[in-house]
């Protein structure tokens, strides 16, 4: 194999970076939802989006569903579909704050383990920062979503998905590639 | 040179070749599937600790169904179960029912607002007001401050203090929400409402024994099976009203006032 695995310095950093931050997001909000069932499914009924029979269910599946990635990213693993499923979750509660906004609810968005009742000054401040920030993590999950390989991951098999002929898709630690 | 033999051995390196990625492929792939399926695993393990934990922890979280309610609340079965009648309950009239948590800023707001409104609307006899308390904001913060004042309120109502001391409370907020009130605080707020003699010893003993807890907690489970998430939340004749009707307490009356009896 004469051609270099090792991904572009800056670029790789750069993805890296956005991988533990994300995955340090997703765990964090995940585990203070797990372990606060009632207050998790208050802030799933304040967005009253989906029927109530729902609340319960979504109130422990989604922060499973965001501890999973969050372990998954943490480790570099699956890096790609980890980290477009978690774009999906964000633009998932941009697209409730939008909807709890035009419609004129005020709520605490409930993403990092609150949710209830709030006062209604301040909420389009509150609204327009949340929402900057969950786009702000869209755009770090694109960013791996392109460039999925970083430093600090384990070892792991190539992707099924990737074009053995680009550079940027091999994966990093070159362990289970022979030379 | 023996063409045949070299292409032979070539076929043979090449067969090799493929054999060893198609082995290595398949071990890639279980490595994949298995760090994956532990990462599954421990999501689970996770979810089960959390749900066992929530699980033996708040015991004093669930309704009973034998809780003492305070004079005059509507019972389990009723509609408006837990529910306070602002005054006499007056039939064929709209019925403005309004879940409240003592703790929440916006019900503080809505009350310096709106009180009069809703009070006159009562007191003339033109809506039947029910006040619907909940302590779900304790959940957000340390201490039991909804729920003790929920009881407190309870034992207020039980003194024949029922309007003064739900005003009160609400007229008290603290800076901070969650600082709440101790129950100290929630006796004063009785004596300052007037229950004195042989009542007010009554109502110190209700506040400090927490007696009427059990009915705070049984209120706030029926305001979670009603998808209830926010306060205030008002409802005329079970129907939510829409936040129009909160931009002024014109607005509310008429909305009220609009929506005629309720449909029997």
């Amino acid at each position: 194999m004469s051609r270099s695995n090792q991904p572009h310095a800056v670029t790789a950093w750069i993805g890296t970076a956005f991988r533990l931050v994300l995955a340090f997001v997703l765990l964090y909000a995940g585990v203070a939802k797990l372990f606060d069932f009632e207050t998790s499914r208050q802030a799933v009924l304040a967005y009253r989006v989906l029927p109530v029979s729902m609340a319960s269910g979504v109130a422990i599946g989604l922060p499973a569903l965001e501890v999973l990635l969050g372990l998954a990213l943490v480790l570099g693993f699956a890096v790609r579909w980890a980290a477009a499923a978690t774009a999906v979750v964000m633009l998932a509660f941009i697209a409730g704050i939008v909807s709890v906004w035009v419609r004129g609810y005020s709520i605490d968005c409930g993403c990092f383990g609150g949710g209830g009742s709030v006062s209604p000054e301040g909420k389009d401040v509150r609204y327009t920062l949340e929402i900057l920030r969950d786009t702000a993590f869209v755009l770090m999950a694109v960013w791996l979503i392109v460039r999925p390989v970083t430093r600090l991951a384990i070892p792991t098999a190539r992707p099924a998905y990737s074009d053995p002929t680009d550079v940027d898709d091999q994966d990093q630690q070159g362990v289970l590639d022979h030379g | 040179m023996a063409r045949p033999d070299d292409n032979r051995a070539r076929r043979r390196a090449a067969e090799a070749r493929a054999a060893a990625e198609a082995a290595e492929k398949r071990r890639r792939r279980i490595i994949n599937a298995s760090i994956g399926a532990l990462l599954v695993v421990v999501v689970v393990a996770l979810v089960g600790g959390a749900w066992w934990s929530t699980k033996s922890g708040k015991t004093d979280g669930q309704p009973s169904p034998d809780a003492a309610l305070p004079q005059g609340v509507m019972p389990a079965n009723d509609p408006y179960a837990y529910g306070v009648d602002a005054t006499k309950a007056v039939a064929g009239k709209p019925v403005l029912s309004i879940w409240e948590d003592f703790q929440c800023p916006a019900c503080g707001k809505f009350e310096a607002a709106y009180a009069p409104t809703v009070m006159e609307l009562a007191k003339s006899g033109a809506a039947r007001v029910i006040w619907r308390p909940t302590s779900f904001l304790d959940s957000n913060f340390p201490g039991e401050n909804s729920k003790r004042a929920v009881a407190a309120w309870g034992c207020a109502i039980d003194a024949g203090k029922k309007d003064e001391f739900h005003q009160i409370v609400f007229a008290n907020q603290p800076q901070v929400e969650g600082q709440g009130w101790s129950n100290d605080q929630l006796i004063a707020f009785g004596q300052q409402v007037g229950i004195k003699g042989d009542q007010l010893v009554n109502f110190q003993q209700c506040v400090s024994s927490g007696k009427y807890t059990g009915w705070s907690v049984n209120s706030t489970d029926a305001m979670r099976s009603t998808g209830v998430s926010s306060t205030p939340a008002l409802y005329v004749n079970g129907q939510e009203l829409p936040d129009s009707a909160l931009k002024s307490p014109e607005a509310l009356k008429k909305a009220v006032l609009d929506a005629g009896a309720p449909k029997q």
